[in-house]
């Protein structure tokens, strides 16, 4: 009886090692990311990805997953080409279909990355992730450890910006319920030159950023002040006041800079404030009019002091109403 | 008794049954419709710009707009349904313009028939969900 106890327990204790080692060992991870640190606009960019995996669990007809986040200027999911080389198989990858999720998941890929993941150092949340799989699946249950080198084929977007591009792997054998299931990785600040438009730093505090980054006239645009990007005149006021000016096509020019409620900003709290407006119908567009531009600032109840590019100083902030 | 029983049951039992049909109604857009809610790229937009003024109203086949907002269509014209029993496609032509076909849904929430239209109304990468619920 005694024997058998110290069996049972034996047994006990084994398991108990087994549960503890698995809990604690990582099965997916992301061990690196190679790409240049500045792209031409228009120009492909080649990133190499370091996955690695460990799938010592049942998931028989596995797909690898890769998720890309990326401005949405970008539309890497039409621009972008990806594949692998690895010690288990080599093969290509494509899109995942729109309304794939993660195993017993209701989420979609894309919106199940970005609630664990997020979207990184990044300060404009203007991005998304685009997900891809290998092309083939494959019985991964209980192989010995992977290491792919994955590579990605990206054509940056036309405009001018900074942005920490964000990575993701997994297996779609494999649910997301821990992190040690899938891999994460951001890089340093990628500048993209020779486009089109002012800068769009994601990397830095913005005192100002429009969003979506690419709108016309006929969205609902939501412009953004944060006092805590730089100290400024305007810095603690209790109220903060949009003054712009649009310009259209024909190089009309038509201003709305007033103390009045519809172009205040609201308080969100933490030195943050935001107005939304649809630039049509904020500016009184005729039928026949489309806007180019629109310059503006923020200023106080008074109208006399003004947050610019440069904080106190500097030209208005610009933004170009287009779809690239 | 058992006897009358025994036949009331032979009676019964060699009555042809009554055929039951059961037919899908039609799917009315009639009278008209609010916006309860705006999704703009994820983003919960209901309460940061007005949109409680807006209203599309429906006739038969055709609509018109009070109080517009970022919309599928700004100016008024016809609607249809391909099918009004199974509706899997529903086309807005505004007048003077061309058929525009959102992607849609039209749910029972909580016992009230929804409309929900996802559409890019500037440029195409910005995706807004429209939830719209009838007046009464």
């Amino acid at each position: 009886m005694k024997r058998l106890l110290r069996k049972k327990n034996f047994k006990q204790l084994f398991y108990l090692t087994l549960v503890v080692a698995i809990v604690v060992a990582s099965c997916i991870e992301i061990r690196g990311v190679t790409h240049p640190n500045t792209v031409k606009a228009g120009d492909t960019l080649t990133i190499e990805v370091k996955a690695w995996m460990d799938p010592y669990w049942t998931q028989p007809q596995s797909r690898l997953i890769i998720g890309f986040m990326a401005p949405k200027s970008w539309n890497a999911r039409e621009n972008m080409r990806m594949y692998y080389t690895s010690s288990f198989a080599n093969g290509t990858m494509s899109p995942v279909p729109a309304n794939a999720t993660p195993l017993s998941s209701s989420q979609k890929w894309p919106e199940a990355i970005m609630e664990r993941v997020g979207i990184g150092g990044n300060y404009i949340n203007d991005v998304e992730w685009v997900v891809f799989q290998s092309d083939i699946a494959y019985d991964m249950s209980d192989i010995a450890e992977i290491n792919a080198t994955v590579t990605i084929k990206v054509k940056a977007g036309p405009e001018n910006l900074r942005v920490k591009l964000g990575y993701f792997s997994a297996s779609s054998g494999q649910e997301l319920s821990e992190p040690k299931f899938y891999g994460k990785w951001f890089t340093d600040c990628l500048e993209v030159t020779d486009g089109l438009g002012e800068l769009i730093d994601f990397c830095s505090p913005q005192i100002s950023a429009v969003q979506p980054s690419s709108a016309t006239d006929n969205d609902i645009i939501t412009l953004k002040y944060d006092e805590d990007a730089i100290a400024t005149d305007l810095s603690g006021a209790d109220k903060v006041f949009l003054c712009a000016k649009a310009y259209t096509t024909n190089n009309e020019m038509i201003e709305v800079c007033s103390q009045q409620p519809v172009s205040a900003l609201t308080q969100l709290g933490g030195k943050k404030w935001r107005i939304d407006l649809w630039p049509r119908s904020y500016f009184n567009l005729r039928e026949d009019q489309t806007l180019d531009r629109m310059e503006y600032y923020y200023t106080d109840v008074t109208g006399t002091i003004k947050v610019l590019k440069q904080g106190n100083t500097g030209d208005p902030f610009v933004f170009r109403f287009n779809c690239q | 008794m058992a006897v009358m029983t025994v036949i009331t049951l032979l009676t019964v039992a060699c009555q042809k049954e009554k055929e039951m049909h059961f037919t899908e109604s039609n799917k009315p857009l009639t009278g008209a419709w609010k916006i309860v809610k705006v999704i703009r790229n994820g983003e919960d937009m209901t309460n940061r710009f007005n949109f409680t003024s807006f209203r599309i109203n429906f006739t038969q086949d055709a609509y018109t707009i009070d109080n517009p907002v970022p919309f599928l269509i700004n100016k008024n014209g016809k609607w249809q349904f391909d099918d009004p029993q199974y509706p899997m496609e529903l086309s807005f032509t505004p007048d003077g313009g061309n058929a525009l076909k959102p992607e849609f849904r039209y749910p029972v929430v909580k016992g009230k028939r929804n409309l929900v239209l996802i559409f890019s109304p500037g440029c195409q990468q910005n995706k807004y969900e429209y939830t719209l619920e009838p007046l009464q």
